[in-house]
C-alpha cells in the first residue's frame, strides 16, 4: 500500500533550492531510510513529509488522498505523523506531562492517558523515568523518551531525524533495536535519516539517498569534480579531481560535479586487463553485507565504492587485499 | 541633619502608625498602577504574541517602534493624552481629565511597549523547536501558543513585574492627568512633589520610605522570575 | 492569523469602553481648581469637610499656579475656580468664561528681608517705596517668576515703583509639566527669577539672606511650622497694594453646558455665608491669623 506519492516536489529558502524531488513513494509498514550529507535536505524533506512545512511547488498524496496544504488539513495530517527531530524539544515539566501533551488534545480521558504512556514508556524502558523532569535527560534517555511520546499518539509514520546521531553507542543500538520493534510490532511506518550507512542499511527495508537536494539510487559516495580537458571524436575527455582520465559520450559542459552510481561500475574478470572503455584498477581494501547486496570500497587513484548483488560477488569473490579491475561506462555517471 | 533624623523618625511613626491620609494616598497609588498594568498586560501579551508568531512586511520596523517608544518621557504622554481628553478636546466628553481613569489611560500607554517588547524577547529566545514540537503532536494554533507561552512564562511573568514598577514610581503622567486631588487623584509620586513643595517633608519622607520599600521588593521579584525562567 | 488580529482588536475595544459602563455616579463631586498657596495654607482642609457635611458634596482640588488653575476654567476642565488674581479674575467673568466674581476673603503679602535690611527698608508701609529702594541698593531679590498670583501682584508693585521693566519669556516646569510664560521684570543682576513655587523661593531667599514678596500663609508656615524655621524677617507690610483679595468663579453653563453650575454655585454661595465667613476668619495658622474674610457686610 502505498503511504505518500510525492511528485514534482521543491523547497525554497530565500533564492536558494534546497529540495528539487522528481517523484518519490514511501510504502507503507517499512522502514525508510534516507542518507545523505549535511545540507542535503534531509531535514527539510522530513519537515515536508511530517507535513510541519509545505513545499514551493509540487503535490503530495497520502493514504490516497491529495494533500491541499491548508493550515486545517496540515494540521489534520499532523495528527497521524510525528517527527522526531535531532534535537529533540522537551517541554520543561515531567516526562508525564510531555507525554499527556498530544494525548489530551486528542481526547483521551485521564484514566487512558496514564496507560498509555505507561505502556509506551515500558516499551522503551523509560518507564522509571515517569516523574523526571524532561528537559534535565540525557541524550539518550531524551530519544527513548521522544520515541515514547510519539508512539503514544498511535501516529501512522513516525519520521526520525538522525535518531542516533547525538548519542552514545550503547544507547545507539538501544534506539536501532527500539524502531525496529515499533515497525514489527505496530506496524508504525518510519522513515529515518542518518549519516551512518552501516546502521541504516542494515537497519531499513528501502534506502533512499539525498544530495544537493535531489534523489539518487546510488549512494552519495563516489562524488567526483570533472573538467573537460579535450575532445577525442565523439567523446570527452574528462579529468576526475585531476588524477584519472575518463572519455565518455557526453557533454557536461566545462567544470561540474558527477556521481558514479556504485551498482553500475562494472567489476571485471581477473585476466581482462585490456579490455575496452574507461579502467581502473584498485585495492579491495573493504567488504561489508547489506539486506541484499555487497559493498566494496576500492582504492586506487580514486576511492570508488561498488555495490554487488550476491550473485555478482560470488562470481568474482574478491577479497580484501586483492586487486581488482572496474570498467566505467557512461550509464554509471549521473551529473550534479 | 538633625533636622533630617528628626523627619525620618516622624516619618517611620507616621508608617507605622498607617495614618489615614497615608494610606488614602498608597491606596490610589496602587490602585491606578494595578489598573494600568493589568490593562497594558491584556494588550500587550497578545500582541507581542501576534507579533512574534508571525512574518510580516514592516515587523523588524514596528519592534524598532516598541523599542524608541520605551524611552518616550513620561510628560510627553501626559500631554499627549491631555490633547485628547482635556474639555476642549475630542475626548472631552468623557470628563476624564484629573480622574485616576485618566492616570491609567496614560500609564498603561507607557508601558505597553514594555509589556510588549518583553513579550517579544521572551518569545523570540524561546527556541523554534517548542512550536515545531507542539505542532507536531498534533496542537492546533492556539494550543500551540499555549506552550510557548508556558515555556517563555517566566519571562513573561519579569515583563509584568517590570511595568508595574515603572508605573508606581512616575510622577508626570499621574500630575499631569490627575491633577494631584487630594483624596482622588493624589499618588505617592505626586504627593511626594507636592510635599516638598510645601516644605513638608516628614510625609514626602514616609511615602518616599513606602516607595523605595515597594520598589525594591519589585526589583527582587523581578530578578528572581527572570533567573528562574533562564534556568 | 487574520481571526487572531480580530479577537485582539474585540478585547481591545471591549476593555476601553468598560471603564466608561463602570462610571457611575454615588456622590456628587464638584470639581475646583485652585492656586498651590491656597491648598498650601491649609484652609481649605478645614472648610471643605464642613461643606461636605453642610451640603454632601464631594470637592475635587485641582491645585496649580493661578495662570494654570484660571485656564482649567476657561477650558471648562473645572467646575469653578478659586484664585488671587483679581484683575484677571474680573477679565474671566468679562469675557463670559464665569458667571460671577464672589469676594471671599483676602490675605496679604509681605516683603521679607534679613536682619540685616541692607536696603533699609524696616517699618516702611509704602510697598513700592520698599521696593524701589531694595532696587536702587542692588539688593538681591528672588522672585517667584512663575505667572503666579504672587508673581503678578509683585510685577505690579515694580511697575508702581516706576522702575524699568524689561520683558521676559520663559520656560519653567510646573509639577513636571514645562509651560512658557512671558512677564516683565526689572533689570539688574541683583534680581533673580526662580521660576518655583513660595515654598521653595523661601527656603533659597533664606539661604541668600535676600528680599522676596510672598503671602504670608506661606511665610508664617515656613518661620513658625517648622523644626528648622526660616530667618527671614517682615520689613514691609500693611499697604493696601499688598491686599491679596480671594475670588470664587463658577464656570458659565453658557461657555461649557457640562459643568455641575448648579453644585458650583452652592458651593460659592457657601463660602460666602456667615458661617463659612467666620471659620475663614478664626483659622489660625502657627497661631496667626491669616485670612480675613471679605464677605462680612
Amino acid at each position: 500500500m502505498i503511504l505518500y506519492q510525492l511528485k514534482q516536489i521543491s523547497q525554497v529558502f530565500g533564492s536558494r533550492t534546497v529540495l528539487n524531488i522528481d517523484e518519490l513513494v514511501i510504502e507503507q509498514g517499512l522502514i525508510h531510510g534516507l542518507l545523505g550529507p549535511n545540507g542535503a535536505g534531509k531535514t527539510t524533506l522530513m519537515n515536508i513529509l511530517g507535513f510541519l512545512e509545505a513545499p514551493a511547488t509540487g503535490q503530495i498524496t497520502f493514504e490516497g488522498t491529495a494533500v491541499d496544504f491548508s493550515r486545517r488539513h496540515l494540521q489534520q495530517l499532523r495528527r497521524q505523523v510525528v517527527v522526531v527531530s535531532q534535537r529533540p524539544v522537551m517541554f520543561t515539566t515531567t516526562v508525564y506531562k510531555n507525554m499527556a501533551f498530544g494525548l489530551k488534545i486528542r481526547g483521551f480521558s485521564s484514566g487512558e492517558r496514564r496507560r498509555i504512556i505507561d505502556e509506551s514508556l515500558e516499551l522503551v524502558g523509560m518507564r522509571h523515568m515517569i516523574a523526571a523532569q524532561a528537559h534535565k535527560l540525557s541524550g539518550g534517555e531524551t530519544q527513548r523518551v521522544v520515541l515514547a511520546r510519539a508512539l503514544a499518539l498511535s501516529p501512522r509514520v513516525i519520521i526520525c531525524d538522525e535518531p542516533t546521531s547525538s548519542v552514545d553507542l550503547e544507547s545507539q543500538q538501544a534506539i536501532i533495536k527500539l524502531l525496529k520493534q515499533i515497525n514489527e510490532e505496530k506496524g508504525i511506518s518510519i522513515i529515518l535519516s542518518s549519516h551512518d550507512r552501516f546502521q541504516t542499511t542494515a537497519l531499513a527495508h528501502r534506502t533512499l539517498f539525498l544530495d544537493h537536494g535531489k534523489l539518487f539510487n546510488g549512494a552519495y559516495e563516489n562524488m567526483f569534480s570533472v573538467k573537460t580537458v579535450g575532445q577525442e571524436g565523439q567523446d570527452t575527455l574528462f579529468s576526475l579531481n585531476d588524477t584519472v582520465t575518463l572519455r565518455l559520450p557526453m557533454d557536461i559542459g566545462f567544470k561540474k560535479r558527477i556521481l558514479l552510481d556504485p551498482w553500475r561500475i562494472e567489476l571485471l574478470k581477473n585476466g581482462a586487463p585490456h579490455a575496452p572503455g574507461n579502467l581502473l584498477q584498485g585495492k579491495v581494501t573493504q567488504i561489508s553485507q547489506g539486506k541484499n547486496s555487497i559493498r566494496l570500497v576500492l582504492e586506487s587513484e580514486i576511492q570508488l565504492v561498488l555495490m554487488l548483488t550476491p550473485e555478482q560477488y560470488h562470481t568474482h569473490m574478491p577479497m580484501i587485499g586483492s586487486s581488482v579491475s572496474v570498467r566505467i561506462s557512461h550509464n554509471a555517471v549521473s551529473v550534479l | 541633619m538633625g533636622f533630617f533624623t528628626d523627619s525620618l523618625l516622624s516619618a517611620l511613626d507616621l508608617v507605622w502608625s498607617m495614618d489615614r491620609e497615608l494610606v488614602e494616598i498608597v491606596t490610589v497609588s496602587l490602585k491606578v498602577s494595578a489598573g494600568s498594568t493589568l490593562l497594558s498586560a491584556c494588550f500587550g501579551i497578545p500582541f507581542g504574541f501576534l507579533v512574534s508568531f508571525n512574518t510580516f512586511r514592516g515587523k523588524r520596523l514596528l519592534i524598532t517602534c516598541l523599542n524608541t517608544m520605551l524611552a518616550f518621557p513620561t510628560v510627553a504622554i501626559g500631554l499627549f493624552v491631555y490633547a485628547f481628553i482635556s474639555r476642549r478636546a475630542i475626548l472631552g466628553v468623557f470628563d476624564l481629565l484629573y480622574t485616576q481613569e485618566a492616570i491609567v489611560i496614560g500609564q498603561t500607554i507607557l508601558i505597553f511597549p514594555v509589556v510588549a517588547t518583553f513579550t517579544i524577547s521572551s518569545i523570540s529566545q524561546i527556541d523554534q523547536g517548542y512550536r515545531k514540537t507542539a505542532m507536531t503532536l498534533g496542537a492546533n494554533g492556539w494550543q500551540t501558543a499555549a506552550v510557548i507561552f508556558r515555556e517563555a512564562r517566566f519571562g513573561i511573568a519579569a515583563a509584568v513585574i517590570a511595568a508595574f514598577g515603572r508605573v508606581i514610581s512616575e510622577v508626570g503622567i499621574s500630575m499631569m492627568l490627575g491633577g494631584n486631588a487630594k483624596g482622588f487623584t493624589r499618588t505617592i509620586t505626586t504627593a511626594m512633589a507636592l510635599e516638598y513643595d510645601k516644605g513638608e517633608f516628614v510625609l514626602a519622607i514616609a511615602l518616599g520610605i513606602i516607595l523605595i520599600s515597594l520598589s525594591f521588593s519589585i526589583n527582587i521579584l523581578f530578578h528572581f522570575v527572570q533567573g528562574r525562567g533562564k534556568e | 492569523m487574520k481571526r487572531s488580529w480580530k479577537i485582539v482588536i474585540c478585547m481591545l475595544t471591549g476593555l476601553i469602553l468598560l471603564p466608561f459602563l463602570l462610571m457611575a455616579a454615588d456622590k456628587p463631586v464638584l470639581s475646583m481648581s485652585t492656586t498651590t498657596s491656597t491648598q498650601a495654607s491649609g484652609l481649605l482642609d478645614i472648610l471643605l469637610p464642613e461643606f461636605e457635611k453642610d451640603t454632601g458634596i464631594r470637592v475635587k482640588v485641582i491645585a496649580k499656579g493661578t495662570g494654570a488653575a484660571i485656564r482649567d476654567g476657561m477650558d471648562g476642565n473645572v467646575d469653578v475656580i478659586f484664585v488671587h488674581a483679581k484683575e484677571r479674575e474680573l477679565d474671566f467673568v468679562q469675557k463670559g468664561y464665569g458667571t460671577k466674581r464672589y469676594a471671599v476673603m483676602h490675605n496679604d503679602f509681605v516683603i521679607l528681608g534679613s536682619s540685616q535690611d541692607k536696603a533699609g527698608i524696616r517699618g516702611t508701609s509704602d510697598a513700592s517705596a520698599a521696593l524701589k529702594k531694595i532696587a536702587t541698593s542692588g539688593s538681591l531679590f528672588i522672585s517667584r517668576g512663575d505667572d503666579s498670583g504672587t508673581h503678578t501682584k509683585e510685577q505690579a508693585l515694580w511697575k508702581q515703583a516706576g522702575l524699568e521693566m524689561k520683558k521676559v519669556q520663559s520656560v519653567i516646569t510646573k509639577k513636571g509639566k514645562k509651560t512658557t510664560i512671558s512677564f516683565t521684570q526689572p533689570s539688574g543682576d541683583w534680581y533673580y527669577s526662580l521660576g518655583q513655587g513660595m515654598g521653595k523661593v523661601l527656603t533659597f531667599a533664606d539661604e541668600k539672606q535676600a528680599y522676596t514678596l510672598s503671602d504670608r500663609g506661606t511665610y508664617i508656615k515656613y518661620k513658625f511650622g517648622r523644626k528648622q524655621g526660616i530667618d527671614l524677617e517682615v520689613l514691609c507690610e500693611g499697604d493696601q497694594l499688598l491686599y491679596n483679595p480671594y475670588g470664587v468663579i463658577p464656570v458659565n453653563p453658557k461657555k461649557h453646558p457640562h459643568t455641575k453650575f448648579d453644585l458650583a454655585r452652592q458651593y460659592a454661595e457657601w463660602i460666602v455665608s456667615p458661617k463659612a465667613q467666620k471659620m475663614i476668619a478664626d483659622y489660625r495658622l502657627e497661631g496667626k491669623q491669616l485670612f480675613y474674610p471679605d464677605a462680612i457686610q
